[in-house]
């Protein structure tokens, strides 16, 4: 029998604005962890976004980042020591944008965990699409996460979906 | 995540993968291609035309080419995959995520690419693709083809796949 890829966990599509989003209760069952968006916020352009897991708020996140902007330049650059991988980036309500988060091995208890991110945002005049990479230095397996924009809010008929893979 | 269908370019090319008919029964769909184009160069564009349609698209990419990385704005380009004159029997690959494809709202798309090639000239590239076209509807019919090609080379194939949202009854989402 094959092995079932992106088994549904949760996933939730919102009817109000909301800070953030919290799943929780994350089975150990799977190898890989997928979290997809296709969301907007209520910022004027685009908002910057957070994740942070097993609500560790400590300076145990790290990121490093490729960018190509809304006026056709490439960027690069990282940061470590902080309290959330902060290598999101969200698009405005006009428009949603598509997030798609690999958390790879999240039940493991031998060793830091690593997420691939993606973020394409198209809202006008401010378009950017980015590939990221972050750490969550914590050998403890990861039961929860939250995902949030900085100064906004996920918009009304954002959905997230949370996937396991094995 | 299940499979639809795969299409695999025969003797003599084609003009473009297209899929259609497509089931309104997922959630999110994703179009693995493994392509060449035949323009007689290293690397080509994937363009997409979702519904028959090339109207209402625009896009953003982040491209590297072995020596230099650049941004550029653009319509419905959604990929850089190998052509002609890239390394023989090399085929680029693409992946694009469609989150949503039944909605009534536009429709984002974000592409992860590579044109391989065996030399310091090979092109990766990530897109963010937006169709908005003036009358949304739900997606049932996606079609690849080259931006600078005329068509597919042999061998080249595609293959659609859709992913379903729901709960598993233990993780909590709020």
């Amino acid at each position: 029998m094959p092995t079932p890829t992106y088994v549904p966990l949760a996933t939730i599509t919102l009817g109000a604005t909301e800070a953030d989003i919290v799943f929780s209760s994350i089975p150990a069952t799977y190898r890989d962890l997928i979290l997809v968006g296709n969301v907007g916020t209520t910022a004027a352009a685009f908002a910057n976004g957070e994740l942070q897991f097993n609500a560790d708020t400590g300076t145990n996140y790290s990121r490093v980042q490729a960018i190509g902007t809304n006026v056709n330049t490439a960027v690069s650059f990282a940061a470590g020591s902080e309290n959330a991988i902060k290598a999101i980036l969200f698009s405005d309500d006009l428009v949603r944008g598509t997030n798609i988060f690999q958390i790879m091995d999240y039940s493991a208890t031998d060793k830091h965990k690593t997420v691939l991110l993606r973020s394409s945002i198209m809202p006008s005049g401010e378009d950017r699409v980015m590939m990221s990479a972050g750490r969550y230095a914590s050998n403890t397996a990861i039961s929860s996460l939250r995902v949030f924009p900085s100064g906004a809010s996920f918009s009304i008929g954002s959905t997230w979906s949370l996937y396991g893979v094995n | 995540m299940q499979h639809i269908q795969t299409v695999t370019v025969g003797s003599g090319g084609a003009a473009s993968i297209t899929f259609s008919a497509i089931p309104d029964t997922f959630t999110d769909l994703v179009i693995v291609a493994s392509v060449r184009s035949n323009r007689a160069a290293v690397g080509d564009d994937v363009r997409i035309d979702l519904n028959t349609t090339s109207v209402g698209f625009t896009s953003r990419a982040l491209v590297g080419t072995g020596s230099a990385a650049s941004s550029f704005s653009s319509d419905n380009r959604a990929g850089i995959v190998s052509a002609a004159s890239s390394t023989g029997n090399t085929f680029g690959s693409v992946s694009l995520y469609i989150p949503n494809y039944r909605s009534l709202v536009a429709k984002s798309i974000s592409t992860d690419s590579v044109g391989e090639n065996n030399a310091t000239a090979a092109d990766q590239g990530i897109f963010a693709t937006l169709w908005n076209p003036a009358v949304h509807a739900v997606i049932t019919e996606a079609k690849l083809y080259p931006r600078l090609g005329s068509g597919w080379l042999e061998h080249s194939s595609a293959s659609l796949y859709g992913i379903t949202a729901g709960s598993d009854g233990i993780t909590a989402v709020s």
